[in-house]
C-alpha cells in the first residue's frame, strides 16, 4: 500500500511539474500580452510607455526564462502577485475557492444523494413508471444548457415571484442571507449535476441485481433493502465513486457558466479570467491546484475501491 | 381576532414602509466589470474610473459639457487670468508654468487637508519608471513643480500645447499615506499600496463618499465621507454590483435587486431598446452619445484598397443612416468624420458622403473594376474584388452590423468575407501588428477636442522596429495631416485652431483611410425616483458629480 502511494506521488509531482511548464508556455503563446492589451484600450500608450512597462513587468524575457524564475519563486512558497486583483494569488484564491465550495460543495453532496437514490430506485423497477421518470430526469438534466436553466430560475423566482435574489453573494453575512443568495445556483446545479449519478447508479444497479448472488439473496429469504442496500450497491459503488471523484475535482475548478449567470466570484470565473487577462501567477497556481486535487481524488477513489472491492487488490 | 389582522397589516405597511425609506437611503447600481486596481494612477479602466468617481476628485477634468472644469482647483488657470504663464523650458523650447490654488477645506476623509505636496508625491511616482505608471507623457513633459505655499503649486511644462492647463490625470495621491511605502521600493509600489490592500483606510479618499467595503468581483459599498466640505450628497450608501453578464445584470434589475445600470459599463444598447420596450412605466432610459467612435480601418497596402476611388466607392455604397435607423433606432450619431457631432471643433461644412449607390458603382467602374458574371466585379488581370472584413467575436452589435454591411456592398459588387476573431486575439495581434488583410471594425475611445496623433501620423504605423506601438493600424501616410497634427496642439487660440481642424476633417473624409461609421450611445437606466444624473459621453464618468444626484420629490 505504501509503495502504491509512494508510486502515485511521484507520478503526480512529475504531471504538476509537467502541467506547469505546458499551462506557463500556452499562456505565454496566446496573442498579445498585457501591454499590447493596455495599448488597444488606452491610446495615450506611446512605444516608450510599453517598452518601459513590458521590462517592468518582465514580458520582455524568453518565455522559458520567465517560467524558471516562476518556478524557483513557487518552489519556496512564494507565488507572486495577481496582475488583474492587485492582491497576493493566494488571497485571491483563498476567496474564490471559499465561495465555489460554499455553492458546489452542497450542490455535489445533493447531486450524489438524490441521483444515486434516483438511480437506485429506478433499478428495482425496469421499465416501470418510476423508472421513466428518473430516466426522464436524468437526460433533461444532461441536455439543459446550465445558462438557460440559470436564467429560467432567475426570471421565474427573482423577477416574476421576486421570491429570492437573482444573484451574486450576500451582502449581509447572515445564515439566512446566504441561503437566499445560494438557492437559485445551487438548484441548478444540483438537476444538472443529479442527472450524471442517477445515470450511472441506474445502470450499475441493473448490471448488479441480475447477479446471481443477489437471486441467491432473495432465495435465502432476505429482505429486498437488505438485498438492494447491503448487497447490490456495494457491487455497483465502483462508477458511482469515479463520478464522485471526477466531480469532487469541479468543486476547485469550478462552474464557469453558472457562476457567471449568477454573478458569484467562484474558481471558474476567477480562472478564466486570469488566462484570458494573461494572469500567470493565477492562471498557473488556480489550474495546479485544481489539477492537484483531481490528482488526490483519483488516487483516494482508487483507494476507496480497493477497500471495498476485493477484486481491485489484486 | 380582527384586531390581530389589522396589527399585523399596519406591521407589514411599517415594515414596507421603512424598506423604502431605506431603499431611498441606499442607491444600488449594477456595473458589468470590477476594477483590477483601485490606484488611481495605475491602469486605466472604466470600472475604476466609475467607482472612484464617487470617493476622490481630481484636479481638473471634463465636464458634461466637455469642458474643461476645476473639480480641486480653486480656478482653472488660464494666460487671460495670469495664472499660466509661458516660458523658455530647459531643454530651449517653448514651455509654459501654470499655477493651481487647492480648494479650502478639500480634506482626506481622515481629516488630513488635501495639500500640494498629494501632487508632487503623485508626479514624483508617476515619473519614476520602475513605478510602472501607465501613459508617462505627462510626467514627462512636467518637469518642475514649486510648491508656493501647501495649496498652490506651479507645475513647469517643457512643451507649450493648448491642453497645458488639464491635468486630469495627475491625481492627488496622500503623500503621508503612500509616499513611505512607494519609497521604500518603487518596483514594489504597485503591490504594496494602500489602494489595494486597505482599501476602506478614510485617508485615501477625498471624494463625496469613501469606500466602506469591498467584496472582490461582487461590489463595493461607499457611504458618506464625514470630511467632505462640498455639497452633500443624498445618499448614505451607494453600492455598485458587478454582474458581467449583461442577462442577470438585466434580471437583477428587474427583480429589484439594483436599483440602476450605469449607462458607462452596462447594457448593450439593443438590449436596452428591448428593455426600454417591456419597462418603460418602471424605468427612465436615456441614450448618450459619446466618443466612442465606431469605424472601420482599411489596410491601405492592399492594392485595391490604395485606390482611393475605391475607398470612396466603398463609403457611397453603404446606408449609415438606415444601419443606425434600423439596428438602433436612431439613437447613435452617424459619424461624419472622426471628430463627434457634440465636439465643438465638428464642421458640419464638410461634405458628407451619404449613400449614393449609383456614385459607388461609377468610381468603381473608374478604378477598373468591372461587374463578373456573378456580380462581383473584376479587374483586367481577373482579380475578384473581394475584401476581408475583421471585428471582434462575440460583439452581436458589430456582428451584425458587419451582415448588413456585407449586404449592402455586395449590391455594388463587391464581396465581403466575414473573419472574426476572440478580442485578445484581434486587438493583441491581428489589428495590432496589422495583420487584418482588408477591413478592421472596432472602436476608438479618445477624450473632448483630441488630436488624433497616433492614429493618424506616419510616424505611429505600427512596425516591430518601434516595438508595434503606434495605432495608425491603415498605414495612412500624408504630408499636410502629419503637419496639421503637429501644428494643431501648438496652437492656444481656439478660433485658429477651427480652420486647421477643419481643413484635417476634410482631408479625412475625402483620402479615407477610414471608413467611419457612427459614434456609440451609453445606454442609462434609471428609476424614476432618480434625478441629477449627468452622464457625459466622455472618459470622465457621471459619478464625478454624485453630489447632484437626489431622490425626486
Amino acid at each position: 500500500m505504501l509503495r502504491l502511494l509512494a508510486g502515485r506521488l511521484v507520478q503526480a509531482a512529475i504531471t504538476l511539474a509537467l502541467l506547469s511548464f505546458a499551462t506557463f508556455l500556452l499562456i505565454g503563446l496566446m496573442p498579445g500580452d498585457p501591454i499590447d492589451l493596455a495599448i488597444a484600450g488606452d491610446p495615450r500608450l506611446g512605444a516608450e510607455d510599453a517598452a518601459r512597462l513590458r521590462a517592468l513587468h518582465g514580458l520582455d524575457q524568453p518565455l522559458v526564462s520567465r517560467y524558471l524564475a516562476w518556478a524557483a519563486s513557487a518552489l519556496e512558497g512564494e507565488f507572486g502577485f495577481s496582475r488583474l486583483y492587485a492582491r497576493p494569488v493566494a488571497e485571491v484564491l483563498a476567496d474564490a475557492l471559499v465561495a465555489s465550495l460554499a455553492l458546489l460543495l452542497p450542490a455535489t453532496l445533493l447531486s450524489a444523494l438524490i441521483g444515486v437514490s434516483l438511480g437506485v430506485l429506478a433499478a428495482r423497477k425496469p421499465r416501470s413508471r418510476l423508472d421513466y421518470a428518473v430516466n426522464f430526469v436524468a437526460f433533461a438534466g444532461v441536455s439543459l444548457p446550465s445558462f438557460w436553466l440559470g436564467i429560467l430560475l432567475i426570471i421565474l423566482f427573482a423577477v416574476t415571484l421576486g421570491w429570492l435574489p437573482a444573484g451574486g453573494p450576500p451582502e449581509e453575512p447572515t445564515l439566512g442571507s446566504w441561503l437566499r443568495h445560494l438557492a437559485l445556483p445551487l438548484v441548478t446545479l444540483t438537476v444538472l449535476g443529479l442527472a450524471s449519478y442517477a445515470r450511472q447508479a441506474r445502470a450499475a444497479m441493473l448490471e448488479a441485481l441480475a447477479d446471481p448472488w443477489i437471486r441467491t439473496a432473495y432465495a435465502k429469504g432476505a429482505p429486498e433493502r437488505r438485498v438492494v442496500l447491503r448487497h447490490a450497491f456495494p457491487n455497483a459503488a465502483a462508477p458511482i465513486i469515479t463520478v464522485a471523484a471526477l466531480d469532487f475535482a469541479t468543486l476547485v475548478s469550478g462552474a464557469l457558466v453558472t457562476e457567471a449567470v449568477f454573478a458569484w466570484p467562484g474558481m471558474g470565473k476567477t480562472i478564466y479570467d486570469a488566462i484570458l487577462g494573461n494572469d500567470y501567477n493565477l492562471a498557473l497556481l488556480a489550474l495546479l491546484l485544481s489539477a492537484a486535487v483531481t490528482l488526490a481524488a483519483s488516487l483516494f477513489a482508487d483507494l476507496l475501491q480497493m477497500a471495498i472491492d476485493p477484486r481491485v487488490r489484486t | 381576532m380582527r384586531r390581530a389582522f389589522a396589527t399585523a397589516l399596519l406591521a407589514t405597511g411599517l415594515a414596507v414602509g421603512g424598506a423604502c425609506a431605506q431603499t431611498r437611503d441606499t442607491l444600488t447600481i449594477g456595473i458589468t466589470q470590477f476594477p483590477s486596481t483601485f490606484h488611481p494612477s495605475i491602469e486605466t479602466m472604466a470600472a475604476k474610473s466609475y467607482i472612484l468617481g464617487f470617493a476622490r476628485r481630481p484636479v481638473t477634468t471634463y465636464d458634461a459639457d466637455w469642458k474643461l472644469a476645476c473639480m480641486l482647483c480653486v480656478r482653472l488657470p488660464t494666460i487671460e487670468n495670469g495664472d499660466a504663464v509661458p516660458e523658455t523650458a530647459p531643454n530651449g523650447n517653448p514651455g509654459i508654468r501654470v499655477t493651481y490654488r487647492l480648494r479650502e477645506g478639500a480634506a482626506w476623509g481622515d481629516g488630513t487637508p488635501v495639500t500640494a505636496d498629494d501632487i508632487v508625491f503623485a508626479w514624483e511616482a508617476g515619473r519614476e519608471p520602475l513605478t510602472g505608471m501607465g501613459p508617462a507623457e505627462l510626467y514627462r513633459s512636467l518637469h518642475r513643480i514649486e510648491v508656493v505655499d501647501s495649496r498652490t503649486l506651479t507645475l513647469h511644462f517643457d512643451k507649450l500645447t493648448f491642453t497645458y492647463n488639464a491635468i486630469n490625470d495627475l491625481n492627488p495621491l496622500p503623500a503621508r499615506l503612500e509616499r513611505p511605502i512607494w519609497r521604500e521600493d518603487p518596483r514594489a509600489y504597485r503591490t504594496r499600496t494602500l489602494y489595494d490592500r486597505e482599501i476602506t483606510n478614510p485617508g485615501l479618499w477625498n471624494g463625496p463618499y469613501r469606500i466602506t467595503a469591498s467584496q472582490a468581483g461582487a461590489s463595493v459599498t461607499l457611504e458618506r465621507n464625514p470630511a467632505w466640505k462640498g455639497a452633500a450628497p443624498a445618499f448614505r450608501r451607494i453600492v455598485v454590483r458587478t454582474i458581467e453578464n449583461t442577462t442577470a445584470l438585466e434580471a437583477a434589475l428587474l427583480a429589484g435587486q439594483i436599483d440602476m445600470i450605469a449607462g458607462e459599463l452596462g447594457l448593450p444598447l439593443d438590449q436596452a431598446l428591448a428593455l426600454e420596450k417591456r419597462a418603460a412605466a418602471r424605468f427612465r432610459f436615456h441614450y448618450q452619445p459619446g466618443l466612442v467612435y465606431e469605424h472601420i480601418d482599411l489596410n491601405l497596402d492592399h492594392p485595391a484598397l490604395a485606390d482611393v476611388r475605391v475607398r470612396r466607392a466603398l463609403l457611397a455604397a453603404i446606408d449609415r443612416e438606415q444601419i443606425v435607423a434600423r439596428l438602433f433606432e436612431g439613437r447613435q450619431p452617424v459619424a461624419r468624420s472622426f471628430v463627434n457631432p457634440l465636439d465643438w471643433m465638428a464642421d458640419d461644412t464638410i461634405p458628407a458622403t451619404g449613400f449614393d449607390l449609383a456614385l459607388a458603382r461609377r468610381l468603381l467602374d473608374e478604378a477598373g473594376w468591372t461587374p463578373g458574371p456573378d456580380g462581383i466585379r473584376r479587374n483586367a488581370a481577373g482579380e475578384r474584388l473581394s475584401f476581408e472584413l475583421m471585428t471582434t467575436a462575440g460583439n452581436r452589435s458589430r456582428e451584425l452590423v458587419q451582415q448588413v454591411l456585407q449586404g449592402m456592398w455586395r449590391q455594388a459588387g463587391v464581396e465581403i468575407r466575414i473573419r472574426n476573431e476572440p478580442p485578445r486575439v484581434f486587438f493583441g495581434e491581428t489589428v495590432s501588428r496589422r495583420r487584418f488583410q482588408g477591413m478592421a471594425l472596432f472602436a476608438w475611445i479618445s477624450s473632448p477636442e483630441n488630436v488624433p496623433r497616433t492614429i493618424l501620423h506616419s510616424t505611429e504605423i505600427p512596425t516591430e522596429a518601434r516595438n508595434w506601438s503606434g495605432q495608425n493600424y491603415t498605414g495612412f501616410r500624408n504630408a499636410e495631416v502629419d503637419a496639421l497634427l503637429e501644428a494643431i496642439p501648438l496652437e492656444l487660440d481656439r478660433e485658429k485652431r477651427r480652420p486647421m481642424w477643419r481643413r484635417l476633417q476634410e482631408i479625412y473624409m475625402t483620402e479615407l483611410p477610414v471608413l467611419p461609421l457612427f459614434f456609440r450611445s451609453d445606454a442609462h437606466v434609471w428609476p424614476r425616483w432618480l434625478e441629477g444624473v449627468r452622464p457625459t459621453g466622455h472618459l470622465a464618468p457621471s459619478t464625478l458629480w454624485v453630489e447632484e444626484w437626489h431622490v425626486s420629490r
